[in-house]
């Protein structure tokens, strides 16, 4: 073994833990999609924190974007499922409440899920 | 009429000849993953390389993949062109690795370098020609593991065989 050979191997043992790290973190989101029955989605950065209020089917959705995180807070629908779902945040990640025909979806450099099935 | 060949030219269909033989024997081998194995005969391109130099080390592991493809059925198959991006991958860097100046690097290193470059070379032939996803990528860091240990086997294999043969007078 060469001085050379060693200095590669000492690479390849620090540099592939590295690329671990960097392909199998999940990205963090970095903006929302809004998607309603009419009309274009909206995309909406994740930060600053506000709150949308988004005219549905039945009435409003209210969603709530926060530290980089996003949920319902309020919707017009009867059984909540949407709020339920909770906090989102992973690229990929989505939440939708389906009787007021909203739906927000996280986007970022690349999704963590391509579709998810309940 | 009857074609003029050299020395080397039988040197070249020796050492490819033996290198299409570890080749095919691997073929029957299974494999975890696919694009995972164990690639042993570049232990035949490293010996090559250090004894006769980076143009009979092409010949020898290009006439391989080509030859091999032949006897696997797989010419021109997506297994041949990840098996040519691969090698040429590997080529390139090693012909970049033999121009180090001093000492450089030896069999282990070769073999390592070849190992990786081959791996990167096929995954992204794969990931442009075949599955164009960028999910592939997930896969990347496995792969390039086995790179390492499998580059590491051949190229110890690779020093273990150097220190046996001794370069017979040309």
């Amino acid at each position: 073994m060469t001085r050379a050979d060693w200095v590669l191997l000492l690479a390849l043992l620090v540099g592939l833990p590295w690329l671990y790290l960097q392909v199998w973190s999940s990205a963090p989101g970095q903006q929302l999609a809004i998607l309603t029955a009419e009309g274009p989605p909206r995309i909406l950065p994740l930060y600053p924190d506000q709150e949308v209020r988004i005219a549905g089917a039945l009435g409003d959705s209210v969603i709530r974007i926060e530290q980089g995180r996003a949920r319902f807070i309020a919707s017009a629908c009867s059984n909540k499922v949407c709020i339920q779902r909770g906090w989102i945040d992973a690229s990929g990640e989505s939440s939708a409440c389906l009787p007021n025909r909203v739906s927000i979806q996280v986007l970022g450099r690349d999704a963590r899920y391509d579709a998810v099935n309940f | 009429m009857q074609i003029q060949t050299t020395r080397e030219d039988h040197r070249i269909a020796w050492l490819a000849a033996l290198a299409i033989a570890i080749h095919v024997l691997e073929a029957a081998l299974p494999s975890p993953l696919p694009g995972v194995k164990p690639g042993l005969a570049n232990v035949i391109t490293i010996v090559v390389l250090v004894q006769f130099g980076w143009r009979m080390a092409a010949w020898v592991s290009l006439l391989r993949v080509l030859c091999g493809s032949l006897l696997l059925g797989t010419l021109l198959s997506p297994t041949f062109f990840l098996s040519l991006g691969g090698a040429l991958a590997s080529l390139a860097v090693l012909a970049l690795a033999a121009r180090l100046p001093g000492r450089g690097f030896g069999p282990v290193g070769y073999s390592l370098l070849a190992a990786q470059a081959h791996m990167l070379g096929q995954f992204l032939i794969a990931w442009q020609l075949f599955i164009p996803h960028p999910g592939l990528w997930t896969l990347l860091p496995l792969l390039l593991t086995a790179a390492l240990l499998f580059g590491l086997l051949s190229g110890i294999i690779a020093r273990m065989m150097l220190q046996g043969v001794t370069r017979e007078p040309a």
